[in-house]
């Protein structure tokens, strides 16, 4: 029941913020001119902050080659990550100036021809001497699921928690797997030759 | 116009209607219920939400497409540019989203004018800790700029081995290093904050946390003498000690059950971490007094 009023009150947060968007905009829209509603919508277009293209471009482009190098440097490809946070602080917790935030991340990529998605939960508890920050539930999901060896470090590191244990087992794994197999085909092809002579 | 306009009227009041049943429904379920009513009720409520969001959603969506209809009457280009923003910020959002996500990997970074700044995040197993960066210039021979390992983290070896020829491998060995120094320091940290009443003197460490001196009791208040740890933590890329010795602070020798505990207590250090063990001899303590009280 737990995980269903969790989702009631992400959607109640979600339906305010809606609202709140379709608000913006004044209601006597449609009795106006169409000049005026022409000068109110680029008027909107501007103040809404919207950049202009080259802007946008030369900042995606930044953005996608830091991208790279961080796929590059660790191995793993990331293409999608949500999350969403929800705060557990109750009044008391409030009083005495504790604050409690759970937050839900999503995340799917790639390690060569391996993918992975995965859901965990980070436990966020601030008092006044410090904050901590706690996975508290992590879900693993691999394909291939034939390999032993991936599902066994994938078991551990669900059991433990640990998400940066689970990403270096899954490169190292993932290496020595393509290290093994372009050995296998190096040796595959000078045996050919030897035979072909 | 006025055709791409109306529906976006007829959508508010189709959710206006619907809230309305939300709040209805909202008070029915104030009264008392079982849990199974309670459960369907929550089913349905989570439902209608959903629809009520959906409504929503399509709602913004009609009048963004809107206001853009309305521009390209006038302004054309204007509205073609609009379109190919919106594609732009949705794949900058997404960029941005998994950029952040790459500190769950365990390392990430930004790209300077001079080169780039890795940070690295260290954790405990489930719990998260610091994080360090280190600021490279690109250049022969590559440099760090500055960083913020601590001082007693080998990072000059490190470096001399590996910064030139790979720069994956310096950091992965970096990564070890600090990880492992984190998650020493988290267990001794625990064993402070937690276990207090166990331990009869100051807990004595190191700066790297690869050597611990404590004394501590099973029993505190009780008759025995406390034993006395030493935990030396020679791989520096390990959260578990290599060396562990306890020792027995009285004068008379041992009975036999204390020599076997005192035995078993090194094991233990050695196999499991710090906080973990005090944290079963604390479980056995409490199994003690109930058979007391018994």
């Amino acid at each position: 029941m737990d995980t269903e009023l969790a989702e009631v009150r992400a959607l109640q947060a979600e339906i305010a913020a809606l609202r709140r968007a379709c608000e913006d905009q004044p209601a006597p829209w449609e009795e106006k001119s169409g000049v005026q509603k022409s000068f109110q919508a680029i008027q909107q277009f501007s103040s809404e902050g919207w950049k202009s293209s080259k802007d946008l471009k030369s900042q995606l482009g930044h953005l996608e080659s830091e991208l790279s190098f961080l796929s590059t440097l660790t191995g793993i490809n990331i293409r999608n990550y949500s999350k969403q946070t929800e705060d557990l602080t109750g009044t008391e917790m409030t009083e005495k100036s504790i604050r409690k935030v759970l937050q839900r991340h999503r995340l799917s990529g790639n390690c060569h021809m391996v993918t992975f998605q995965l859901e965990f939960q980070i436990l966020e508890i601030q008092n006044k001497e410090r904050l901590s920050s706690a996975v508290t539930d992590l879900n693993i999901i691999m394909e291939p699921t034939e390999c032993s060896e991936l599902s066994e470090f994938v078991s551990r590191a669900e059991e433990r928690k640990d998400l940066f244990m689970f990403f270096r087992s899954l490169h190292f794994f993932v290496e020595w797997f393509e290290y093994r197999k372009r050995t296998f085909e190096h040796f595959k092809l000078s045996n050919n030759r030897k035979y072909c002579h | 116009t006025a055709g791409i306009l109306a529906p976006g009227l007829g959508v508010l009041a189709h959710l206006e209607r619907l809230e309305t049943q939300m709040s209805k429904s909202c008070k029915q379920s104030e009264e008392p219920q079982s849990v199974q009513a309670q459960e369907g009720a929550l089913g349905t409520k989570i439902h209608k939400l959903r629809r009520l969001r959906d409504e929503l959603r399509a709602a913004v969506r009609h009048r963004q497409a809107s206001v853009k209809a309305s521009i390209a009457n006038v302004e054309p280009n204007l509205a073609v540019e609009m379109s190919e923003q919106e594609v732009l910020e949705e794949k900058l959002e997404n960029v941005k989203a998994v950029l952040q996500a790459y500190r769950f990997t365990g390392l990430s970074g930004k790209l300077t004018s001079r080169g780039v700044c890795v940070c690295i995040s260290t954790a405990f197993e489930g719990t998260l800790l610091d994080s360090y960066f280190v600021d490279l210039v690109i250049q022969k021979p590559l440099q760090i700029h500055h960083h913020s390992v601590p001082v007693f983290i080998p990072l000059e070896e490190i470096a001399a081995k590996y910064l030139q020829t790979n720069i994956q491998h310096f950091l992965f060995s970096l990564c070890e290093y600090l990880n492992a120094y984190s998650g020493r320091k988290y267990q001794a940290d625990r064993l402070q904050s937690d276990f207090a009443a166990l331990l009869t003197g100051p807990l004595q460490r190191n700066p790297l946390c690869n050597l611990l001196s404590f004394t501590y009791k099973l029993d505190p208040g009780g008759q025995s003498f406390p034993f006395c740890a030493r935990l030396l933590y020679k791989d520096l890329t390990a959260t578990l000690p290599t060396d562990v010795t306890v020792t027995y602070q009285g004068v008379e020798p041992l009975s036999t059950s204390w020599e076997e505990q005192r035995a078993s207590h090194e094991t233990l250090f050695c196999t499991k971490p710090l906080h973990q063990v005090f944290a079963s001899f604390a479980r056995k303590g409490e199994k003690l007094d109930m058979s007391l009280v018994s």
